[in-house]
């Protein structure tokens, strides 16, 4: 297995922590093994909304930080739709990802 | 770096995970600093991010971090999440935004350095409560 492939993996399997426990901490750790991936070279087999390879980089830190801010947002108990949001792009972009 | 103080790093991470509690972010960031300060990473070039907060909106400064950098990186990264920890027990909110940036940095940087031992085998490696008498 190529490095990328198993922090693909490792992404995924934070992601359905996430989505077993429902703790955004987990979607922060999603990106950043996303990010680390396209770091070594894992690229989107289609583009995802207005993601493609070009920007997917620049993408993925947007991400990281509407999910930072947003959880910073719920912290104070105020709302923060945008994390579902970046929840269902980082699920797109994790499912294209290669 | 040897794979039990992997192994700690990433407990350390799930830690705070878990708990939020910053003082296991910070545990993990000095193991990563000593490796960096003996020598013993890998070459690597990755680009984190860090805050330029003005006290009223967060923005993030790309920064291209090398091996031979890490350790400063380190010190610089517990500077930020003591002050962050602070300043979020006093009820500032964007401080939990940075402190979790930190977070992915971390990650970022033991994916670069080939740390990533699959951290959910090492979870799941917990013992359980029979197992812990028996000891």
């Amino acid at each position: 297995m190529e490095k990328k492939e198993i922090t693909l993996e490792i992404a995924r399997k934070y992601f359905e922590k996430l989505t077993k426990t429902g703790n955004y901490t987990y979607l922060v750790s999603t990106l950043a093994m996303l990010s680390a991936a396209a770091e070594e070279g894992a690229r989107l087999k289609h583009a995802v909304e207005d993601v493609n390879n070009e920007n997917l980089n620049e993408k993925l830190m947007e991400l990281a930080d509407v999910v930072a801010k947003g959880m910073g947002k719920m912290a104070v108990g105020e709302p923060a739709p945008e994390l579902v949001r970046a929840l269902l792009l980082t699920q797109k972009l994790m499912e294209a990802m290669q | 770096m040897n794979e039990a103080m992997i192994k700690t790093i990433w407990a350390f991470i799930e830690n705070y995970d878990k708990s939020k509690k910053v003082s296991y972010l910070i545990s993990a960031y000095s193991i990563l600093a000593a490796a960096g300060e003996r020598g013993e990473l890998p070459n690597f070039k990755i680009t984190v991010w860090l805050p330029k907060d003005d006290g009223k909106e967060i923005r993030w400064a790309a920064y291209e971090l090398t091996n031979e950098e890490l350790p400063g990186f380190a010190t610089n990264a517990i500077s930020i999440l003591l002050q962050h920890q602070e300043l979020l027990l006093h009820g500032r909110s964007a401080s939990l935004a940075i402190i979790e940036m930190m977070k992915h940095n971390l990650i970022k940087i033991l994916t670069a350095i080939g740390a990533v031992i699959n951290p959910f085998e090492l979870y799941s490696a917990e013992l359980t409560d029979s197992e812990v008498r028996e000891e």
